[in-house]
């Protein structure tokens, strides 16, 4: 029982999936500019430094899904002026991002968006990547099921390659070739807005995620929002330790394959590389 | 204030939800023993008319804008005395009368498909009888080794009968279903076509293709009904659920009873979704 209690423990990685700033409309209107400032500043507020005290090594955001492209032109294009705002702003603090040793990384198909927010990008997280101390991974042009698909894509590129041969194939190799690769299991899943559902965020992953549902509209969610979810999630403790626990003997093992741990420090190097280009593709 | 008060404030809180968790716990149980007392000695009064059950049904459904058309059950069961069959079985009748196309069955132990499917599915045909035609409903892929039938075998739309498609499912229907998907798509190309497979084929509607086939005719569940006070998709379907409703049916499977479906059905008819815009 004294389990259930210690924070720092259990708190590994949490994760909070915003709805987008649409939910906020339907009730109050406001400028659409406005609400997504909003929202970015209730971030900052709550979330920056909180989860470093509360011992949460990592958080994860859902910021854009591919399906917002469907939105009108003018509204995905302010969308996009903010993100590029927010990804020259972290570029402007680096040092205080350095001091606190945040890792941010970007996870989704990042091909889909502008030029320049893409560098952008791409110079954020170089510039973080040696840093241990806490993740923040934003998910941008993300849906699950693309990533599943970009995943199995990868592995069929390692076959054709003959980086890897029949036996390897499993569905754990799917698992490691996520854009989440390098992340950490989700504990926590806090869906805002009084909606049920997952949205296409993180469906691979959440198999034994505590899945929190909250009124609150992202904007208004508060730390004590955030305190409730995590008591909420150590009351569920000990039956989500269950469900992990059978889902990894389930899991074939792949670190003891040299073959395939060969090829995912590939992948690895060649997503970095990816990364590397887009952000030298500047000086052209 | 100071950290290790916060701390002590924390700790001090978890014990009193442990405290309203054990009464809580001990109320369900003594309500569930009364009413099975009473039941006991008022047997004629109590027994589920099915009749009656269907025509508060259909009452219901005049009110209820939009019925899933594939509701998912996930049982959080570790063992056989979890699961209560005949709960289920009115799982099955109460959707078919409310005009479900699909109820799937989840437990991540696969306790239901491996144990008690035969027993389940029985129990289906015994009770059903009944109350609807036999014919309504459809046995999923996995029971085809049961009904000796290769593939859904969907009844011929004579009239207007209602059918529902049952189909059980465990944690090897989910990710370890990526496998069989991997090997088909992977392997099977390389040996007959010469030595690359073609990447640039795998796409999400190829892949939602592909899978559907190994999963037999099947939509995306538009809700999943959970039990417990933990949600938690215990890794049932990781690509068909992006979509799904998630809401608390009852708070366990015996104590489920047709005001609390219909109460979920409610919740579900209100539910919006915008996809992306």
């Amino acid at each position: 029982m004294h389990l259930k209690l210690n924070i720092s423990i259990l708190i590994l990685s949490l994760l909070l999936l915003q709805t987008g700033t649409d939910d906020f409309r339907s009730r109050v209107i406001f400028k659409k500019q406005k609400v997504t400032k909003w929202a970015l500043r209730s971030y900052q507020k709550h979330f920056n430094g909180k989860c470093l005290e509360l011992e949460i090594k990592e958080v994860t955001v859902y910021a854009f899904s591919i399906e917002n492209f469907k939105r009108s032109p003018e509204e995905v294009d302010t969308l996009m002026t903010l993100a590029r705002e927010k990804f020259a702003k972290v570029m402007e603090e680096k040092d205080k991002l350095m001091e606190k040793g945040v890792k941010l990384q970007v996870i989704g198909n990042i091909k889909l968006l502008p030029e320049d927010l893409q560098k952008s990008i791409a110079d954020a997280v170089i510039l973080t990547k040696n840093n241990e101390k806490s993740v923040l991974n934003v998910a941008f042009a993300y849906t699950s099921r693309d990533e599943i698909t970009n995943s199995i894509k990868t592995i069929a590129e390692g076959i054709n390659e003959q980086d890897l041969e029949a036996d390897d194939l499993n569905h754990s190799l799917i698992d490691q070739c996520l854009y989440t690769r390098q992340c950490r299991d989700v504990d926590l899943l806090v869906r805002t807005s009084g909606e049920m559902r997952f949205s296409d965020f993180l469906l691979w992953q959440t198999q034994s995620t505590v899945f929190y549902f909250t009124e609150a509209l992202w904007p208004e969610f508060t730390l004590w929002h955030l305190l409730a979810a995590i008591f909420y999630y150590q009351r569920c403790y000990i039956r989500t330790k269950i469900l992990k626990s059978y889902f990894q003997e389930k899991t074939p093992t792949i670190s003891d394959n040299k073959r395939v741990v060969n090829f995912l420090s590939k992948v690895d190097k060649q997503r970095y590389q990816e990364l590397v280009e887009i952000q030298k593709s500047r000086v052209v | 204030m100071n950290f290790s008060l916060l701390k002590l404030l924390w700790i001090i809180a978890h014990l009193l939800a442990d405290v309203l968790e054990t009464i809580f716990y001990f109320g369900l149980e003594f309500r569930e023993n009364f009413f099975n007392f009473i039941k006991k000695y008022t047997k004629s009064s109590w027994n589920h008319d099915s009749s009656d059950q269907r025509h508060q049904i259909e009452l219901h459904l005049k009110n209820i804008k939009k019925i899933p058309k594939h509701l998912a059950v996930i049982l959080n069961a570790d063992s056989e005395k979890d699961i209560d069959l005949m709960q289920l079985t009115n799982l099955v009748d109460w959707s078919l009368i409310s005009g479900v196309n699909f109820i799937s069955f989840y437990d991540y132990k696969g306790i239901l498909k491996n144990q008690l499917a035969s027993s389940f599915h029985k129990f289906i045909q015994q009770h059903c009888t009944n109350n609807t035609d036999n014919e309504n409903i459809v046995w999923g892929l996995n029971f085809q080794h049961m009904t000796d039938n290769d593939g859904i075998k969907f009844p011929h739309r004579n009239g207007f009968k209602r059918h529902i498609v049952v189909n059980i499912y465990s944690s090897e229907d989910g990710h370890e279903k990526f496998d069989q998907l991997l090997r088909r798509e992977l392997l099977s190309d390389k040996g007959s076509s010469g030595k690359t497979v073609d990447c640039s084929k795998f796409t999400i509607d190829y892949i939602d293709e592909e899978l559907s086939k190994l999963y037999g005719q099947m939509s995306d569940p538009d809700l999943t009904v959970y039990f417990g006070n933990i949600c938690c998709t215990m890794g049932f379907m990781p690509w068909q659920i992006r979509l799904t409703e998630f809401i608390q049916i009852s708070y366990k499977l015996r104590t489920l009873s047709l005001d609390k479906y219909l109460k979920v059905l409610y919740k579900y008819a209100k539910c919006e979704q915008r996809f992306g815009k």
